[in-house]
């Protein structure tokens, strides 16, 4: 049964929900330390993997992968 | 109202003391019987093995994916009764009256946690009755 804690008992605080064993959760309904919660579904939230983020597009100024120049250098050649 | 047809996995869980093991994604009850042999040259049984009941024992184990603020039983409640040896009321059931529950006392025997990188962390535990396991019925 989920049950939702109304005053401090044991580890938990006020408002924590907890599936608890019938038995036991009718007894601590009993001492008025939870009460019967609305929503009787699964509790416990599935750990969810952290969304990926879209990599960003970094620009570097790298003069080896920058494309191969192919026009030749000009020289200057002086003859004699 | 008792389940009807047949039952859902997840309806069925582990109560530790009371509380449903955190984040399980699956519990196992298992139970054996032994058997004493009794073939004897006396009594050779036509051939065929014969023998009578043995002692009978149980384990409940249980999978999960680890959290650290699960408000059920978690990874570190599990290793405190691991670590202090502490007698634990188990209880395999549902939460709906009229459900049939199995109940027993026992010891957390095995606790295991798993980090892969780049996945999720995941623990296991395996409890060893002592003594009867019982069958009841949710009030």
């Amino acid at each position: 049964m989920i049950i939702e804690i109304l005053i401090p008992y044991e580890a938990w605080k006020p408002g924590d929900l907890v599936d608890a064993e019938i038995n036991y959760a009718n007894a601590l309904i009993g001492l008025q330390v939870a009460r019967k919660h609305d929503n009787q579904k699964r509790i416990d939230p599935i750990p969810q993997k952290e969304k990926d983020q879209e990599p960003q597009k970094v620009e570097v100024n790298n003069f080896y992968a920058a494309p191969a120049n192919n026009k030749k250098p000009k020289i200057n050649r002086t003859l004699k | 109202m008792a389940t009807t047809g047949i039952v859902n996995g997840t309806d069925l869980r582990i109560y530790m003391s009371g509380v449903a093991i955190g984040h399980a994604t699956s519990c196992t009850l298992d139970m054996t019987r032994e058997t004493r042999e009794t073939l004897t040259k006396d009594a050779p049984g036509g051939g065929w093995a014969t023998a009578e009941v043995g002692r009978k024992s149980a384990t409940l184990s249980t999978d999960g994916l680890f959290s650290f603020d699960t408000t059920n039983k978690k990874f570190s409640d599990m290793f405190t009764a691991f670590d202090n040896g502490t007698l634990l009321l188990l209880k395999f059931a549902t939460s709906e009256s009229g459900d049939t529950y199995w109940q027993g006392s026992g010891y957390i025997t095995a606790l295991n946690l798993n980090t892969p990188v780049e996945d999720n962390s995941s623990f296991s535990a395996t409890f060893t009755v002592t003594g009867a396991v019982t069958q009841g019925t949710n009030s």
